[in-house]
């Protein structure tokens, strides 16, 4: 059984460093600044000086700072590990899940991740077509010669497509959205670092917002932002003697390729991996920072997970259930992909490091000793524990 | 924005087809609607490659569907994200389940329909659009 196998990783590792740059709408800094901040700052987080990483770890989408680049300019040392994607599909409880399985297998001792991007001001993910329309007419080769002809272009149609199908079985509409948004933003008003901080929202405003891609509104999708957020993973042992708490990673979990027609998003898949690769259940969340890139997204992997019921996801998040306090499961206290910024779901990983600490101040969850934290569209997940 | 005079009637993308692909849009053009279909064990997919999905086989031909099928899903777009589609502004663009194989999904546009009556489970059928010389175009539009 892969769940029995996993034993191999659970508790193997610890996340002991987290660096942050500010989330801004424009950071007016490289991306490679970013990731060198990031780096700098989660080397710093974790009592540790650069010679001790002998391993870097990311992921992008030709919008970020390679890593040799980034390795050599921090000076981490000669002959380290690099992993690193270029590629759709990852996130980074997977990456992270790279770097633990690393230390784990003796690969690296002290594994650095970061992803940085300049997501506000630059390359937006899935950038493309300029300003103009060529002359003649363009052609569309390779998979959009069966998609781009018809004008779907931009990651946020594929995620309204993904939601269409689900929200026409539980006959939910727009306004059933809106309680994801305004729960996150609620959150966010006591997280500083939200970039919505002293900007709260109604159902109202998010009606009111305007239409992007049908079903989403402008408040139904994540909040861009340029910034970098980094880790350092290394073994449980060396963990105990650091700045911080260590906090242990117990599982990671990762679905690709097509999703289960039974479920909603690559949660169906992804859940009972994470879960039986941690050996926890769902009941032993404290804090879930479930990627909420769009809100449909977060209702699908709360059903997924087995918090709602099909197509009840949004009935429990306004009854309070997802609250900080007094709630089944404290989703997403830092204001989420929405409300805090999308760093493409690096920070749903760092809040739950900065709540097991004890480290996330007005909206610390009490007693938060195990919390999950997944990727876009439920596709990987990670379940740390202090 | 700024476009530039074209010399095409119709200046949206047009599909570049590659020698996976060229079966395709050869029955398009003759407006007929195929699909990869495995000569093993009959499983069709789409888009075409050169291997069964589910038996691995090599042996794959195109085949006719009757070109009917459901909206599986479809969105509206309200924003431009690509330009040469600014003037259409708001536009549908749907997901279809062939009847003979509903886990195919073709992308596509529905046509003499609203978009705010556009409905998952909605029946549809194939329509070919000739968009400019030489280039077909397969959309749907409501089964009546």
């Amino acid at each position: 059984m892969a769940g029995e196998r996993a034993a191999a990783l659970r508790d193997q590792t610890a996340i002991v460093g987290v660096g942050l740059t500010d989330f801004s709408e424009r950071s007016g800094k490289t991306v490679l600044e970013l990731a060198l901040e990031a780096g700098k700052n989660a080397i710093d987080d974790a009592g540790l000086t650069n010679t001790d990483i002998d391993g870097v770890v990311c992921y992008m989408y030709s919008d970020s700072a390679a890593p040799g680049q980034v390795a050599s300019t921090l000076g981490i040392g000669e002959g380290h590990l690099s992993l690193h994607s270029n590629s759709g599909g990852d996130s980074p409880p997977q990456v992270t899940g790279w770097a633990a399985m690393a230390v784990a297998t003796g690969m690296a001792d002290t594994v650095l991740v970061y992803r940085a991007l300049n997501g506000r001001s630059g390359m937006r993910i899935g950038g493309s077509g300029g300003p103009t329309v060529p002359a003649g007419r363009p052609t569309a080769s390779g998979e959009g010669q069966f998609t781009s002809i018809y004008g779907m272009a931009g990651p946020i149609a594929n995620y309204a497509m993904l939601a269409r199908p689900h929200m026409a079985k539980y006959g939910l509409t727009n306004a059933d959205l809106a309680p994801v948004a305004v729960m996150m933003r609620e959150h966010a008003q006591l997280n500083p670092r939200a970039i919505t901080y002293g900007k709260p929202m109604t159902i109202e405003d998010h009606q009111n917002s305007r239409m992007i891609v049908d079903p989403y509104r402008l408040f139904d999708c994540c909040f861009e932002v340029d910034g970098g957020v980094a880790f350092i993973v290394t073994t449980a042992e060396r963990a105990k003697d650091l700045k911080h708490p260590p906090v242990y990673i117990r599982g990671v979990g990762y679905s690709s390729g097509a999703l289960d027609p039974d479920g909603a998003t690559y949660a169906k898949t992804t859940a009972p991996r994470v879960l039986a690769a941690a050996d926890v259940e769902l009941g032993d969340i404290d804090v879930a920072c479930i990627s909420d890139d769009y809100t449909w997204t977060f209702l699908g992997q709360l059903e997924d997970y087995g918090w709602a019921g099909g197509g009840e996801g949004s009935a429990w998040v306004s009854e309070g259930r997802g609250k900080i306090e007094g709630g089944d499961v404290a989703c997403n206290p830092h204001g989420g992909q929405l409300s805090e910024a999308f760093v493409h779901d690096m920070n749903q990983i760092s809040e739950a490091v900065f709540q097991l600490r004890g480290e996330a101040g007005d909206r610390q969850v009490a007693g938060a000793e195990v919390a999950l934290a997944t990727g876009t569209a439920g596709r990987s997940a990670i379940i740390l524990r202090r | 924005m700024t476009s530039e005079p074209s010399e095409y009637r119709y200046t949206k993308p047009v599909p570049e087809p590659d020698e996976e692909t060229e079966p395709f849009w050869t029955a398009v053009q003759r407006h007929e609607l195929v699909t990869p279909r495995c000569q093993e064990c009959g499983r069709r997919f789409f888009p075409p490659r050169p291997m069964c999905p589910d038996c691995n086989s090599l042996d794959i031909a195109f085949e006719p569907v009757s070109g009917r099928g459901q909206v599986h899903s479809f969105v509206v777009f309200h924003q431009v994200f690509h330009p040469a589609f600014r003037d259409d502004l708001p536009y549908n663009v749907v997901q279809i389940a062939l009847e003979e194989e509903p886990r195919v999904h073709l992308t596509s546009n529905v046509v003499e329909c609203e978009n705010d009556d556009i409905a998952v489970g909605m029946a549809v059928e194939v329509f070919f659009d000739d968009v400019d010389d030489g280039v077909t175009i397969p959309r749907f539009r409501p089964v009546t």
